[in-house]
């Protein structure tokens, strides 16, 4: 992702940047491309869950927004959404590489 | 960092601290506590969501609460800086020196105690203190009794009171005190 020298600055757009970086593992994390299946069973696990946590932010973001001001709905928008929505998008991915692993050595 | 309050030195977009119109205060003050409402409401969420994650995930969605916490803390700063508008707006003044307090042509005079307590509350409007917090922080005194501060929050209501200042001195239980303007005003 690029940013912007104004999103530079912003410690939730560079959150956002980093957080839908797919690359990004997390600690201790194996290699899908070289995983053991036991392995590969633990992270798809881990990632269905930290996903389905970031799944749940977002609808409490959106079910919150619901009852805001356009100032406050702008403001989340411009902060809480793309950092969520990113770090969701990332554990997706990181989801889809593990239960690809997980496929390849069933 | 327009359209954000993560550095308390900016703030919204239209968010104009120089106003001179005690509405557009107001309306900050709605908007600042409305986000940090927000705020407080997904942290919950998040802190629910999670112990029910592995150690190794947890790490890795902290960051969300670490993002949530820094904006809360930035929107708090803004929050603080509009009330200290208002107070200006308001008129009412705090005289370090002479401890006197004024308010539209009405003029009072505080003990030192009094000063330091409506001072405190003035500095950090709309948040709650146990009569625990006021002495330690208040006045970090630990000769005071709670049974005293509960007689200068007394009197500092009669003085809010006396000088006409639209805010009140309220009690909350399980939360303790906190100064608020009065919505109508």
């Amino acid at each position: 992702m690029n940013l912007s020298d104004e999103d530079r600055i912003r410690p939730d757009m560079v959150a956002a940047a980093r957080g839908r970086d797919a690359s990004r593992a997390m600690d201790g994390e194996a290699d899908p491309k070289s995983a053991s299946m036991e392995q590969a069973l633990y992270w798809r696990q881990i990632y269905r869950e930290i996903l389905a946590m970031e799944e749940k932010v977002m609808e409490r973001i959106q079910d919150l927004m619901a009852k805001q001001s356009a100032e406050v709905r702008r403001e989340v928008e411009l902060t809480n959404v793309p950092v969520v929505a990113a770090q969701a998008e990332r554990f997706r991915q990181r989801l889809g590489f593990w239960t690809a692993r997980v496929t390849e050595l069933e | 960092m327009a359209g954000t309050a993560q550095q308390s030195s900016e703030g919204l977009a239209g968010e104009d601290l120089a106003t001179t119109h005690w509405a557009d205060a107001r309306h900050w003050i709605g908007v600042y506590a409305d986000l940090i409402r927000f705020k407080v409401g997904l942290l919950e969420r998040v802190r629910r969501e999670l112990p029910k994650l592995q150690p190794v995930a947890q790490e890795a969605a902290a960051t969300d609460l670490a993002i949530i916490e820094g904006q809360m803390r930035g929107y708090q700063t803004r929050l603080d800086l509009w009330y200290r508008r208002l107070w200006e707006l308001q008129g009412l003044q705090l005289d370090s020196d002479s401890h006197l307090i004024r308010h539209r042509g009405r003029e009072g005079h505080l003990t030192k105690r009094e000063y330091q307590l409506l001072q405190f509350l003035l500095d950090h409007p709309h948040r709650y203190f146990t009569v625990n917090q006021l002495l330690g922080r208040a006045w970090a005194d630990p000769a005071l009794f709670p049974e005293e501060v509960r007689n200068y929050v007394r009197r500092i209501r009669k003085i809010l009171a006396d000088l006409e200042i639209p805010c009140e001195l309220v009690n909350r239980p399980s939360r303790g005190y906190s100064l608020v303007f009065r919505p109508d005003d």
